[in-house]
């Protein structure tokens, strides 16, 4: 009985994390300023790491979840990683202009 | 008796995450500096993920889900505060008119 109530509210919170998908990458995608983009990154990330958590739970494979560890682990680096070019990059043109 | 309360522990626990979360982005779009919409996007990593992880580690109760749950929840705690950090970072490096709307002390450049 209750597992049934149970799947109901993994769907629930599912689809409400694919709603906020949605709007993070629309962050991402309009921007403005690129760290707009990257926090749209940051966040689309998060959500998919919990989006892999319910899944693996309404799925009864506890091997997912290594699959969201990996993710987040993935995911932090991809915003550092975009972070240090974008601030390489601007340092970079200031640079040129000097010149 | 014990799976109802399971069930609802859970359900507030959930319900909560995903309301943070929807608060959140409502903020990651309503305020118009990026510093502002960073620090709704960090309710997202930290309250959110909290209450959701929660959630699932009390829906589930076994012990092969709560320690990787646990762990994902310890990697995201650990990454959001240095993702928003270096984000800060680049926000202060590249934005011209960021005085404007952050007092600096001088003879910084805003990350120390």
């Amino acid at each position: 009985m209750m597992d049934r109530w149970f799947t109901y509210l993994l769907i629930g919170v599912l689809l409400a994390i694919t709603a906020g998908l949605f709007f993070s990458l629309l962050r991402a995608i309009r921007g403005p300023r690129m760290a707009d983009r990257i926090l749209g990154i940051n966040m689309t990330g998060s959500l998919t790491t919990a989006a892999i958590g319910v899944l693996a739970v309404l799925l009864e494979q506890s091997w997912l979840l290594d699959v969201c560890l990996i993710y987040c682990m993935i995911s932090f680096l991809a915003v550092v990683v975009l972070a240090k070019i974008s601030i390489a990059s601007h340092e970079e043109q200031e640079e040129f202009d000097d010149v | 008796m014990f799976e109802t309360l399971r069930f609802w522990i859970a359900a507030v626990l959930m319900l909560c995450g995903v309301v943070s979360a929807g608060i959140s982005i409502l903020g990651v779009f309503r305020f118009h500096f990026v510093m502002n919409r960073m620090h709704c996007a960090a309710i997202l990593d930290t309250v959110s993920m909290a209450c959701i992880f929660g959630g699932l580690m009390v829906a589930t109760g076994s012990l092969s889900y709560i320690p990787k749950l646990l762990a994902a929840l310890v990697v995201l705690w650990v990454g959001s505060p240095i993702a928003s950090h270096l984000v800060g970072r680049m926000e202060i490096a590249t934005d011209e008119t960021v005085a404007e709307h952050v007092k600096m002390e001088e003879d910084t450049d805003g990350c120390d």
